[in-house]
């Protein structure tokens, strides 16, 4: 047995070599396979997260927007839009509550760089419906709503007001909103791209772009109108 | 020098590469999974970003609806296109009225009964989405003060079967308006300008008829002044009767099979009687009287076109239920017998054409039904030269016409009008060419 196997042995010693430069090429293939897999999951990963995060971002902003929009109604016949909103800058007042007429705030909700930031002002005691007034020098609170935010391409504006013409909203309010239109906003839309806060990869299509319509009408219009003011 | 490779114990032989392949082969699998999960990843991220943009839209297209007129969300049902983010959205926004009080599409058994409300949904749909995973948003617009024209009314249509029980898919057409019954056999017109409208109903998708045995049915209908009007209709599903028919000649008591080309089916709550088969056509020995409204009494059907081939009591006249959705049992009917002879002096003619006029009924067209004959060997009439003997008639009055081409010329006789109308025997009658005839042919 011990004779064989010696013989056996000395058989093999360029064999061993061979295999040896083999088993290495297959190892370094294998290597950079598992290391591209690796990268290329991590890259996945990371753009998957960000993409979530920008969905994130665009839900809650327009969320936040909307909801407040839509509780903006506090009194009948009272325009909530307020003159002087632009595409990037939203004024309007709003409220949520039970009462027949409620106290407001006027927000102002701005897109700052593609920060968007809510400053609410307060009304001033004494002030009543429907011509409250508002102490704007000095907002009560300021939050952030949103950042990474911009208007979707190629429109340059967030927010557009339109207005009833011909029994339809569909005239649209040149901004910023003077004096004599803003009280005929009926309808304030939202179109916004929500960015990730990183990008730690290169994705063209990480930004998630969202649009919402918010109608500023308690009843829909009545069958012999062409127009109507907000909050009727 | 190394030994050649071939003197390896061959157990040992790749032992290392061996390894190797199956580790990459390992790898492999591992990664295929990896890539699986990272693509479900991606796939679950992107349809996230798109149902939070399909709500949005949905919400957006809510708001669109809410700022028409009620007038327009009435009947609607439009599809549009909108693109987002290099997506095209489908949505679709449809309105219909509601009864607040049934929570329904508006109906009831009450007469006043009316649309309260308008539903309004959005349902939006993407590319690559998956199956049923569509974003539906639904609300409701109250009617306010001066919303809908005061002129203007509303139609409801309530339709049931014979039993009460609600009947769905029914179609239904009021002028430019169409709609369909549903679950609970209702369907409304709301808005309509008030005047009188002709309510088209159409029971074919449904494979339902109404009391008039008819899958279409028209009914006048009046919508009032600013309220509404309730319309009731009965469909079901029709019912089949199976018909023959059999004659004898003389009082004897063997029946013979006979032939007809019409039955008449009647009942009680029909306005007029339903014609199967066609007069004046082939002859068939089973008539199936179908598409009949399944009415709990029962119909009178007998053989012919119209009531005057009515017997009005006897063999000739059977009383049968149509079941709803199936057959009855197979019903025979007896026909009077005419024993009509032509003949030219003591000769039979075979070959002659004979014209069975019925005196009292007329067909689609508004001509007197005719039947056309032939003559056997035996003079009698038949539908060929060589066919058998066929004397059976619908119950009637008829005028006989008998004419052949004889010696080169043509011979014709008439009858007077003769009643075909004895069931307990046979009515003869004799047609001689050779006597006084008149030189044409039958019509």
């Amino acid at each position: 047995m011990s004779v064989r196997r010696i013989s056996s042995l000395r058989e093999e010693r360029g064999t061993t070599l061979v295999e040896l430069m083999v088993a290495t090429t297959a190892g370094m293939v294998v290597f950079f396979a598992l290391t591209t897999i690796i990268v290329g999951t991590m890259r996945s990963s990371a753009r998957i997260g960000a993409r979530v995060e920008a969905d994130q971002n665009a839900r809650l902003a327009s969320t936040r927007i909307m909801e407040q929009l839509r509780s903006s109604c506090v009194a009948p016949r009272v325009a909530p839009v307020r003159s002087g909103s632009t595409g990037t800058s939203l004024r309007f007042i709003h409220q949520v509550g039970s009462g027949a007429v409620l106290t407001p705030v006027l927000s102002k909700i701005e897109l700052t760089g593609t920060t968007l930031v809510q400053y609410d002002y307060k009304a001033i005691p004494g002030s009543s419906a429907p011509n409250w007034s508002f102490d704007e020098a000095t907002p009560v609170s300021q939050r952030e709503i949103a950042t990474g935010i911009a208007a979707i391409p190629p429109s340059s504006s967030i927010f557009t007001y339109k207005a009833y013409a011909k029994g339809a909203v569909s005239e649209v309010l040149p901004t910023p909103l003077s004096i004599s239109n803003a009280p005929r906003a009926v309808a304030v839309s939202v179109a916004l791209s929500a960015s990730p806060r990183g990008t730690p990869v290169a994705d063209a299509g990480r930004a998630t772009q969202i649009q919402d319509t918010a109608l500023l009408r308690l009843t829909s219009l009545a069958f012999d109108r062409e127009t109507a003011d907000p909050c009727m | 020098m190394t030994p050649p490779r071939q003197k390896l114990p061959p157990a040992e032989a790749g032992f290392a590469l061996i390894e190797v392949v199956v580790s990459a082969a390992v790898l492999l699998v591992a990664s295929a999974g990896t890539f699986g999960l990272l693509q479900a990843m991606g796939d679950a991220s992107g349809d996230q970003r798109h149902r939070t943009q399909a709500y949005a839209i949905a919400q957006e297209d809510q708001a669109r609806l809410r700022s028409l007129r009620l007038t327009s969300l009435n009947h609607l049902d439009e599809t549009r296109n909108v693109p987002l983010a290099g997506t095209t959205f489908k949505v679709r926004s449809t309105g219909a009225f509601i009864n607040d009080k049934t929570a329904t599409v508006s109906c009831s058994s009450d007469a006043n009964a009316s649309a309260d409300y308008v539903q309004v949904t959005t349902v939006v749909t993407w590319p690559g989405m998956t199956s049923g995973q569509q974003t539906v948003l639904r609300s409701i617009v109250s009617p306010s003060n001066g919303s809908i024209e005061s002129s203007h009314g509303t139609l409801t249509v309530a339709i049931a079967g014979e039993t009460g029980a609600p009947k769905a898919g029914i179609d239904l057409k009021v002028g430019l308006f169409s709609d369909t019954t549903n679950a609970e056999g209702c369907a409304t017109f709301p808005d309509l300008a008030n005047g009188s409208y002709t309510l088209k109903s159409m029971g074919e998708d449904a494979n339902m008829v109404g009391t008039n045995s008819n899958f279409l049915e028209e009914t006048l209908v009046g919508v009032p002044f600013g309220g509404t009007k309730l319309v009731k209709l009965i469909y079901d599903s029709p019912g089949r009767i199976p018909v023959k028919f059999k004659y004898r000649l003389g009082s004897t008591g063997t029946f013979e099979a006979a032939s007809a080309d019409s039955v008449v089916a009647f009942h009680g709550v029909m306005k007029e009687a339903k014609v199967l088969g066609t007069a004046g056509g082939a002859r068939v020995p089973l008539i199936e009287a179908e598409d009949l409204f399944p009415f709990s009494s029962t119909y009178s059907l007998y053989a012919g076109t119209c009531d005057k081939n009515n017997p009005g009591i006897g063999a000739g006249l059977a009383n049968v239920v149509a079941p709803a959705g199936s057959a009855s049992g197979e019903v025979t009917l007896q026909l009077p017998a005419l024993d009509l002879t032509v003949k030219n002096g003591s000769e039979l003619i075979q070959g002659a054409k004979v014209t069975v006029t019925d005196k009292n009924c007329k067909d689609s067209k508004g001509n007197l039904v005719k039947r056309l004959y032939t003559t056997n060997a035996s003079g009698k009439q038949s539908a060929t030269t060589t066919g058998p003997t066929e004397p059976a008639l619908p119950w009637g009055s008829y005028e006989i016409c008998a004419s052949a081409k004889i010696s080169g010329s043509f011979r014709r006789k008439k009858s007077a009008t003769v009643a075909v109308q004895n069931l307990a025997g046979s009515t003869a009658l004799t047609l001689d060419l050779g006597n006084n005839p008149e030189s044409s042919e039958c019509p």
